[in-house]
């Protein structure tokens, strides 16, 4: 592990299920095999689509589900290997915000006190001192001081995620895990959450795993970009290179189906991927995108592409690529 | 081009613990036929009320239409009795409500569903009506729709859903198709083909489409006209194009700006988003002067007092504003 890496997922995987009595078991492979490194105070962001196992990746990162196989660490640390008490006290170093900040702050509890939990369970600073390290982590995020005595259902949803966001800052963490933090906040505010993550990154030298369906939003805020398909990374690379010269078909699809804002010149007709993606239980033989691919071909129904280098560290997996035909084969269609 | 359907100074209050909250407050909108006007605006802002209004479902006894007129082709929907409420909901005007998971029996086959409300409006067998059924699940693209009408909603995928809906609403050729925020919670490769699907219908069967949005996104895809709201009042109208390019209210500038669009051409530099200032006034509070006023860069004491007038700027294109000239561009 180089210096510079704070988190290094190795071939993770989580399978749910198993055994049944009287069936077959059936295994839902919601993370199959999944490698990335983020380094320290960058923001690494992970995109894919409902399905595509982002949140079971961001639970398995925090040890918040059981973990089927490989390894997570965290600074030098073998998060993964980590047992009761030891877990505990690492955690401290890694906290997570979820998607909606409506039902993660718990309804009866101002939301001062809601910040100020994680500093008393971890024990950090002395205790006389930690009222105004709650004024001061609600400074940090942008809320008045005067909220503390609130609860969440007075405030709006924005300032609930900035609550989250100062909650989990309290622990002073190394990486923030966020798991779609934007989605489920009106569409005005998402920008105000947004340039505070932003800010406190710079201000603070944060990292943050970042998980999201909305490429958008991932080109805003994250510096390496890995993209999921059912379970696996399909595609991994820097943001520039990455948005402007993705080399999966499944990214190319996906970057061309988001609707463009701004009239674009040259707007050629996109082709939408067809159906739904198939189920993570009765996975197909070959490449998982196979069946919505438009340009697969017969070795990607039988053979599992690997991820590899396609140069400068951008990392895709395809079987096309191998031969350098897509972009070729794809012609203007999904450009 | 005609006018199929045209709201004059709909006024609707809710009445709520705090006091009369005024929802929508003198919207004035026409619909042509056979166009797609979508109509875009924060959550809240009185979007789906106007829908529901059009629908003859404001929730009662808490909402109430206080004036103004709902014009049908001449009919007024405001006073149209329950009965023919009925007829006009599903045969005339449809609509397809947010929340997709919720709109679908979960007790019944999507084919009989779809069957139900065809047997509801017109005169047919129930041998007919299922007929119809499987045509118009193959008309939303779902191939070998004999299998699909017998499947239950929860055996469909989000986007298979969506289509069953599209296909139950559109049963019974209706004029006025009203889509609610269709795809808030479809990934973006579903959505772009319910995008298309929409488009192909609405080429074939001429069907008029009011699409209710947040995503300026949706609105670039689909919308031939645009109106935006900002609690419960429309501030600026236009075509896509006026709106997308040339937003001349500072609160549709603001919507526009503060999302982070998808760029290809990306350089090193990163620039930080606009902000639009979070809504701190309840309906309830709002004074007599411009919605947008207490979060308006702009803002001057007129702004306070008087609610500006919408006024044609450009052919079609209307702003609500009284300092539009010194309105900036972002």
């Amino acid at each position: 592990m180089s210096e510079n890496t704070l988190l290094e997922v190795q071939d993770l995987k989580v399978h749910f299920g198993g055994k049944k009595l009287f069936r077959k078991a059936q295994i839902v492979h919601a993370v199959d095999g999944v490698s990335f490194t983020v380094p320290k105070g960058k923001a690494f962001g992970i995109l894919g689509e409902s399905g595509a196992g982002k949140t079971t990746t961001a639970l398995a990162v925090l040890r918040l589900v059981p973990l089927t196989d490989g390894t997570v660490r965290i600074d030098d640390a073998e998060f993964s290997a980590l047992r009761k008490n030891e877990l505990r006290e690492a955690r401290h170093k890694v906290q997570i915000i979820f998607q909606d900040p409506y039902s993660s702050l718990n309804p009866h509890r101002r939301i001062g006190d809601i910040v100020r939990e994680p500093l008393d369970l971890m024990d950090i600073g002395l205790e006389t001192d930690r009222d105004q390290m709650v004024l001061d982590l609600f400074v940090q995020v942008g809320l008045q001081p005067e909220l503390t005595l609130l609860f969440p259902h007075q405030i709006s949803g924005g300032q609930k995620q900035q609550v989250c966001l100062a909650r989990a800052l309290a622990t002073k963490p190394a990486l923030i895990v966020c798991d779609e933090p934007v989605s489920a906040i009106d569409i005005s505010v998402r920008a105000q959450i947004l340039n505070l993550m932003r800010k406190l990154q710079e201000d603070l030298g944060l990292t943050y795993l970042f998980f999201s369906r909305d490429p958008g939003v991932v080109q805003y805020l994250c510096d390496h970009v890995a993209v999921m398909y059912l379970g696996q990374v399909v595609e991994q690379a820097d943001r520039i290179a990455l948005f402007s010269n993705p080399q999966h078909p499944y990214t190319k699809a996906l970057l061309a189906a988001v609707p463009k804002v701004r009239p674009q010149v040259g707007n050629e007709k996109k082709v939408p991927l067809a159906g739904d993606p198939p189920s993570p239980i009765n996975l197909p033989m070959g490449c998982r995108f196979a069946d919505r691919c438009p340009v697969a071909f017969e070795k990607c129904y039988r053979v599992v592409p690997e991820l590899k280098d396609r140069g400068n560290g951008h990392m895709a997996s395809c079987h096309l690529l191998d031969k350098g035909l897509v972009t070729a084969k794809l012609g203007n269609g999904l450009e | 081009m005609t006018t199929i359907l045209s709201i004059r100074d709909l006024i609707v209050d809710f009445k709520t613990r705090a006091g009369n909250a005024r929802i929508l407050n003198e919207i004035s909108l026409e619909l042509n036929s056979g166009e797609i006007l979508g109509i875009v605006g924060e959550p809240g802002c009185g979007k789906s009320m106007t829908a529901l209004s059009v629908m003859g479902l404001v929730p009662s006894p808490s909402g109430k239409i206080i004036s103004g007129s709902i014009l049908l082709e001449g009919e007024d929907l405001v006073r149209a009795s329950t009965t023919r409420m009925r007829q006009i909901r599903g045969g005339i005007i449809s609509m397809i409500f947010q929340e997709q998971v919720h709109s679908l029996n979960p007790m019944y086959r999507v084919g009989d569903q779809i069957a139900e409300s065809v047997l509801l409006h017109e005169d047919v067998t129930k041998t007919d009506a299922w007929e119809r059924a499987l045509e118009m699940l193959t008309k939303v693209g779902m191939r070998e729709p004999e299998i699909w009408a017998r499947a239950y909603p929860h055996e469909l995928s989000r986007g298979l859903r969506l289509r069953v809906e599209i296909a139950m609403a559109l049963s019974c050729r209706p004029r006025i198709l009203i889509l609610d925020e269709p795809t808030a919670a479809l990934d973006v490769t579903v959505q772009a083909q319910i995008f298309d699907l929409l488009k192909d219908l609405q080429r074939e069967t001429g069907t008029a489409i009011i699409l209710i949005t947040d995503d300026m996104g949706a609105i670039s895809e689909l919308a031939d006209r645009v109106a935006v709201m900002c609690a419960g009042n429309i501030i600026e109208t236009g075509t896509t194009e006026d709106i997308l390019s040339d937003a001349q209210h500072p609160y549709t500038r603001g919507l526009i700006a503060c999302i982070p669009h998808l760029e290809t051409d990306l350089s090193e530099k990163r620039l930080y988003l606009s902000e639009l200032k979070e809504a701190v006034l309840t309906p309830e509070e709002l004074g007599q002067g411009c919605a947008f006023a207490p979060r308006c860069p702009y803002n001057t004491l007129v702004c306070e007092e008087i609610r500006p007038p919408i006024k044609s700027i450009k052919g079609v294109h209307s702003v609500a504003c009284h300092n539009i000239k010194y309105v900036v561009a972002v």
